[in-house]
């Protein structure tokens, strides 16, 4: 039996939120943002031909990840050099020390912070599993196609005339 | 520029200004002070499609919800309303009503479906009461049965619901079997 081409591929992996997880999916016609808490998933669509524009900007995320494991690791760091000079073996600080370093190191390289505010006619809508500048170009780079095709026929429509402000009462 | 007096800051919610902009794909807001990058696509600068209701010739013919005078034209797929060719609204796909539409856009949770993944519910109730195994006496069973209850449910949109019935299936027979050899051992025992 030949097998069915999946209609959703996955965008990005499951980013987690406070007691639930964000993922970004796409299909054909539209993209799928899926809220998950492991019991239950909401769906919310965004028909690729409707996207206006897709607007990304800074977040402090990376900031603040990075002073939490680097407070971690800064106090972990202390307690080792003082169990070092005190010729004892740093066992527990060495342990938390360690996992602390390696998750600064690997929220340094998975770079800036950012939110993606997605916009249509009637709502601008977060992607929530896009919280990283690589990472949201990288998606915008396989959505952008995808979208200009959804988009093709609306170029050879005219332009909407620019609205005039209303004149001023007097 | 188009975009600037639509957008508002995705970070601080303020309206970005023509300030704000540096070319029409992106800037900095002026109130936040947060760097953005924007993406334009054609539907931003596309015309609106002008629609002409029609009117109510004959007095038997389905009438707008909001327009009495107008004739009804489509039906609105989330409340069931009649439109007419003004009140009618394409929104992710679907036909729907000004109302709505403007519920959605007050909670995106409205606008947004919801699915229960049987499959985790099971595989909790077969692997977490494994560390106070006791509880598996009263967990397997009710595992199985929301293997059972789900089997038939549609699932994730987005797949990998079955493979998660199938093993929580699998553990949660394999602890009632378990339970029965133990109890059986028990007994036999006992005698």
């Amino acid at each position: 039996m030949p097998k069915t081409p999946r209609t959703y591929q996955r965008l990005t992996r499951p980013t987690s939120s406070i007691g639930s997880y964000n993922s970004l999916w796409v299909a054909k016609d539209h993209l799928l943002i899926v809220k998950s808490n492991g019991y239950s998933e909401e769906y919310q669509q965004l028909q690729l031909r409707d996207i206006q524009g897709i607007c990304i900007v800074d977040s402090g995320r990376r900031f603040n990840w990075a002073l939490g494991w680097g407070t971690v690791a800064a106090v972990s760091g202390l307690f080792t050099i003082g169990s070092y000079f005190a010729h004892e073996t740093p066992w527990v600080s060495g342990v938390i020390l360690i996992p602390s370093l390696v998750a600064f190191t690997w929220n340094q390289l998975l770079g800036a912070g950012c939110q993606v505010v997605v916009m249509t006619g009637v709502q601008a809508a977060k992607l929530p599993s896009l919280v990283r500048w690589p990472k949201a170009r990288k998606v915008l780079a396989r959505i952008r196609p995808l979208i200009d095709a959804a988009q093709a026929d609306l170029l050879t429509q005219p332009v909407a005339a620019p609205v005039e402000p209303p004149p001023p009462l007097v | 520029m188009i975009a600037s007096s639509a957008l508002s800051c995705p970070k601080c919610q303020r309206t970005l200004d023509e300030l704000s902009w540096h070319d029409s794909s992106g800037g900095r807001c002026r109130q936040c002070n947060a760097e953005f990058v924007f993406v334009e696509f054609p539907a931003l600068t596309r015309a609106p499609t002008r629609v002409t209701p029609k009117a109510v010739v004959v007095s038997e013919h389905a009438t707008c919800f909001f327009h009495a005078q107008n004739e009804a034209e489509s039906v609105c797929e989330s409340c069931g309303r009649m439109l007419c060719a003004v009140c009618t609204v394409e929104f992710s796909g679907r036909r729907l009503c000004p109302s709505c539409i403007a519920l959605a856009r007050k909670s995106p949770k409205a606008a947004s479906t919801h699915r229960v993944l049987y499959g985790g519910i099971a595989l909790s109730l077969a692997i977490l009461p494994l560390f106070l195994w006791p509880f598996t006496a009263v967990t397997a069973p009710l595992s199985l049965g929301f293997v059972i209850f789900g089997w038939r449910k549609p699932g994730s949109l987005v797949g990998g619901g079955r493979a998660r019935l199938i093993i929580a299936g699998m553990l949660a027979l394999m602890e009632i079997a378990a339970w029965i050899v133990v109890l059986a051992f028990g007994f036999t025992r006992h005698r």
